[in-house]
């Protein structure tokens, strides 16, 4: 591995002199300055080569300006002097004329942050196009050699978050993240594999490769199952895609405070198996830890779901006030009309090694992941999706077949409440919220509509 | 700007590159949130930077960078040839782009009222009665009222000799109420659901809305949806309204129809098609009603402008034709591929993004009915869907399943009951074969599809659809 690659041009100071001459500008009661810089590399690759090979170096300088009870936005990637003047010079005009908000919570105060060790990984940071290229030729390679076609992607990125604010709130982090996706085609059938890691040594990606052609050499698959509720092993990837919806449409405080959240009716009776635990946990280094928010405020680990009861929703500082709380360090940057959302999901292991899931499951049906899941009943948890990569048959604790995709409709939590294993090892993937660290599961009913 | 797109191509000339184009973006988006009458929103934003794509030994590279400091120019363009050179070991060659594109010229969108010298009062205020209105319907647990308005000012240069400025224009508002009554909740959109229908013009089309006045309307909705029958499941002539047709048309054909997808260069995350790459000319729905355009060119549609983001001319060019696949969404490595003439679809979400195959605004040709009610009025028993809510296809784009906001039931020709919870599903070929009629064109309209993900990184497009209200025999509904 050469360390020439690229690496992060943005370095405390740099963060901590742009962030104070916002602030200086900025002519408002108070101010908020929030800088958000990517360092990202990017390859793609389909049917044997690399198609799309990409690099983003920006940084974006947001501002919130406030003026009594009014909040203004505005936000610009132009960081010259003149950029900044008038970054904040616009955000003071929105709140100007905006009507006083009574719901204004304020800006932040100084508060402890966390310290979180190994954040921010070198070796993610200085990945050179040819190594890049090396790596995905292997995964590439493995899965060539029986006869499958790979495609996929791999990512490095070093994220930089500072947020300074008129209360004396400075807060600055940087973080990097690794992540990769694999699907070997072999004719009709296919598999998956996928994971995240802050440091892109832990990832090897002909073990993943070997991974997603597994499950596509384990036949091709002829029919979809038949219509009816099954008794199926979810894999890590399909947990994490009813996780990540789950938590989108119910465990941020908007979707509370609207009705829409599950967590807005219930009461403490339980809504999911005993043995689900799921908690936002972005303070744990092995995830893309974050430990403080857009607005500056210390994360806190929430539980959303504790031994099947309903846990919190998480907060930022807005919808705290609203429900009488203080923020839970969930705020995403502004402009955010959605609210705050968990972004660092953390579910619970179980104890069974594979071979003990499998056994777990018995005759039944091992689903890969899930594609295009659409709510249709928020409060319910009720959504429709498909079947993708890998729908396999185990009989007797055994792969004996695929079958073709097949559609769901149903609500994550009656899937949640039936859940016979769990296993007791974990994969961390990125997702459309952030990320997402949880095991496979047995459950017992998936109904399928064939 | 045109003096940082020669640093960036003089850059890559000097180091002997195949191909190589840039971009400058500059992106201004404005927008205002209100929720329950606080607002919740009120933004100014600006992303600017440069985009610079090379081929090189038959490999692409792209880098991007905001700062567009001289050097910081050239080491964006000196790493996107790096990243080209590494992706092209062991590359089969012949990767070609076709004819040159020499495109010269300026475009943009026209309007009558520019958005963004509209005081932000007077929006304001128009949202805020707005909003007012739905909230004088009891009922009614959420009011959101919301506009946005975006100008995208692009410069384009490549090593063929192509230069071109376009300015977008862009404008969109929408209203949602969500009323909770007994228990149950509900929710009703003007003038389309998903947060965001949009045009290309400008704030003549928020005028146009009559926002204040369909405000009551659709919050008396919700609160009746609450406690309406739902959709019973079984098999029943379906009516959609514009709406839903346009996200159908999105789903089902207009992706299918992608040239990535159908070579399998999405795979891993968009999906694949149904159709495959010898179709052109051969698959046939089997419906002459099915005739679909694509059409960069529509007045008002967010697929509309000058030229593309490899500098090819929108233009307007058909996809299926009385049932049969007559054309592909296809960019200028796809066409060349296909030996096709490139139809000007690649776009880019931003600066930051590489072009990728995206959809302009796709329309199905209106029919012969004249209206919504001659549509509906050979219906002895089926259902009238509108207001598109809920969509899930599968990776082929074949499997489908649709929600809409609201339905009323159709007895003898007549609408009947309001029912809640609507939703039908079905496989692409064998639904479109189930269309019997198509609305007239004074059914026809331009909705939106505001968010329109593809790409890793994600990319998020906007585009219209143009579609009449549209009926299907025998389809299967349900709740």
């Amino acid at each position: 591995m050469t360390t020439s690659g690229p690496s992060l041009p943005w370095d405390e100071a740099t963060l901590a002199a742009i962030t104070a001459e916002a602030l200086a500008l900025c002519h408002a009661d108070e101010a908020e300055i929030i800088l958000m810089g990517t360092d990202h590399h990017l390859a793609r690759f389909s049917q044997g080569v690399i198609r799309q090979h990409t690099s983003e170096t920006s940084l974006e300088l947001r501002v919130r300006a406030i003026r009594g009870n009014s909040v203004g936005i505005a936000t610009t990637t132009d960081l010259t002097r003149f950029g900044i003047e008038r970054v904040t010079h616009r955000a003071a005009a929105m709140a100007a004329i905006q009507p006083p908000a009574p719901g204004y919570p304020g800006l932040a105060t100084p508060a402890a942050v966390a310290c979180i060790p190994e954040t921010c990984h070198a070796a993610t940071l200085h990945v050179a196009p040819d190594d890049r290229e090396n790596a995905v030729n292997k995964l590439m390679a493995v899965i060539a050699e029986e006869g499958g076609e790979a495609s996929g992607h791999h990512a490095t990125e070093g994220r930089v978050l500072a947020v300074r604010n008129s209360r004396g709130v400075w807060a600055h982090h940087l973080g990097t993240r690794a992540e990769w996706s694999a699907v070997a085609s072999i004719d009709e059938a296919s598999g998956y594999a996928a994971r995240l890691s802050p440091d892109h040594r832990t990832i090897r990606p002909d073990d993943l490769g070997i991974e997603a052609l597994t499950r596509a050499l384990a036949g091709q698959p002829v029919a979809p199952p038949a219509a009816g509720r099954h008794r199926v092993m979810l894999e890590p990837y399909a947990v994490a895609d009813l996780l990540t919806l789950l938590a989108y449409i119910s465990f941020g405080a908007t979707a509370v405070a609207q009705g829409t959240s599950f967590l807005a009716s219930s009461g403490r009776e339980r809504v999911v198996s005993p043995a689900v635990t799921l908690r936002d946990n972005g303070l744990d280094p092995a995830m893309p830890a974050m430990p403080f928010d857009h607005e500056g405020v210390p994360r806190q680990i929430v539980d959303l779901l504790r031994e099947g009861l309903p846990g919190t929703c998480v907060h930022d500082a807005r919808s705290a006030r609203q429900a009488g709380l203080v923020s839970t360090g969930h705020a995403l940057p502004p402009p955010n009309p959605y609210g705050p959302f968990p972004v660092h999901l953390d579910m619970q292991a179980g104890t069974h090694d594979r071979e003990a899931m499998l056994s777990a499951l018995g005759d039944g049906l091992l689903i890969t992941r899930f594609h295009y899941m659409s709510v249709l009943d928020p409060r319910a948890t009720r959504i429709t999706g498909l079947t993708r990569d890998g729908v396999l048959q185990v009989r007797d604790g055994r792969i004996v077949g695929a079958h073709r995709n097949a559609r769901f409709t149903q609500g994550i939590l009656d899937m949640l409440m039936g859940v016979v294993a769990i296993g007791r090892e974990t994969f961390l993937q990125g997702s459309f919220l952030g990320c997402v660290r949880c095991p496979a599961l047995v459950i017992e009913g998936l109904d399928l509509e064939g | 700007m045109r003096e940082v797109l020669e640093w960036c191509l003089d850059a890559c000339a000097a180091k002997h590159v195949t191909y190589a184009d840039g971009r400058f973006v500059r992106t201004q988006s404005e927008a205002i949130n209100v929720v329950n009458g606080d607002v919740t929103r009120l933004s100014s934003e600006e992303s600017v930077g440069l985009g610079v794509r090379v081929l090189v030994d038959g490999a692409w590279g792209f880098a991007a960078t905001s700062d567009l400091g001289r050097s910081r120019v050239e080491a964006a363009s000196t790493r996107a040839i790096a990243i080209a050179r590494a992706a092209s070991h062991g590359r089969r060659p012949g990767l070609s782009l076709g004819p040159p594109v020499r495109s010269r010229g300026h475009w943009q969108t026209p309007f009558l009222v520019d958005p963004f010298t509209v005081p932000l009062g007077d929006k304001l205020a128009l949202l805020c009665e707005a909003d007012d209105a739905m909230a004088r319907v009891s009922g009614i647990r959420v009011r959101q009222a919301m506009m946005a308005w975006d100008r995208h000012h692009k410069f384009f240069g490549n090593t063929e000799g192509a230069f071109v400025e376009q300015t977008l224009t862009e404008v969109a508002c929408a209203l949602e109420a969500r009323a909770e009554v007994e228990g149950r909740s509900a929710a009703r959109s003007y003038p389309d659901a998903r947060g965001h229908h949009g045009w290309t013009g400008g704030y003549e089309h928020v005028l146009g809305l009559d926002l204040v006045r369909n405000a009551p309307r659709i919050a008396e909705e919700a609160v009746r949806l609450c406690t309406a029958p739902a959709v019973s499941p079984g098999r029943t002539t379906v009516v959609l309204d514009g709406s839903q047709m346009a996200i159908q048309l999105h789903e089902s054909l207009a992706h299918a129809a992608e040239h990535d997808r159908i070579l399998g260069q999405e795979l891993s995350f968009a999906g694949g098609s149904f159709i495959g790459p010898e179709d052109v000319g051969r698959l046939d729905l089997g419906n002459p009603l099915v005739n679909v355009w694509a059409d960069a060119t529509t007045p008002g549609g967010l697929g509309t402008y000058g030229f593309d983001d490899e500098g090819v001319p929108a233009g307007r060019f058909p996809l299926f034709v009385a049932g049969r696949l007559e054309g592909l969404l296809g960019n200028r490595e796809t066409a060349a591929l296909a030996g096709h003439v490139p139809g000007g679809v690649a776009r880019a979400a931003g600066w930051n993004r590489l072009p990728l195959i995206r959809m302009p605004n796709i329309h199905l040709e209106p029919g012969d009915h004249p209206s919504l009610e001659a549509l509906i009025a050979d219906v002895d028993e089926g259902i009238y869907m509108a207001t598109n809510q809920a969509w899930s296809i599968d990776d082929r784009r074949e499997d489908f399943r649709f929600g809409t906001e609201i339905a009323w039931e159709i007895r003898k020709g007549r609408l009947g009951r309001m029912l809640s919870r609507p939703g039908y599903q079905g496989r692409t070929q064998d639904f479109w074969r189930t269309l019997d009629a198509l609305g007239g064109p004074e059914t026809w309209n331009l909705w939106s599809v505001p968010h329109c993900g593809k790409g890793q990184p994600r990319q998020f497009a906007r585009v219209s659809h143009g579609t009449p209200a549209a009926r299907f025999r025998d389809v299967k509904v349900g709740a």
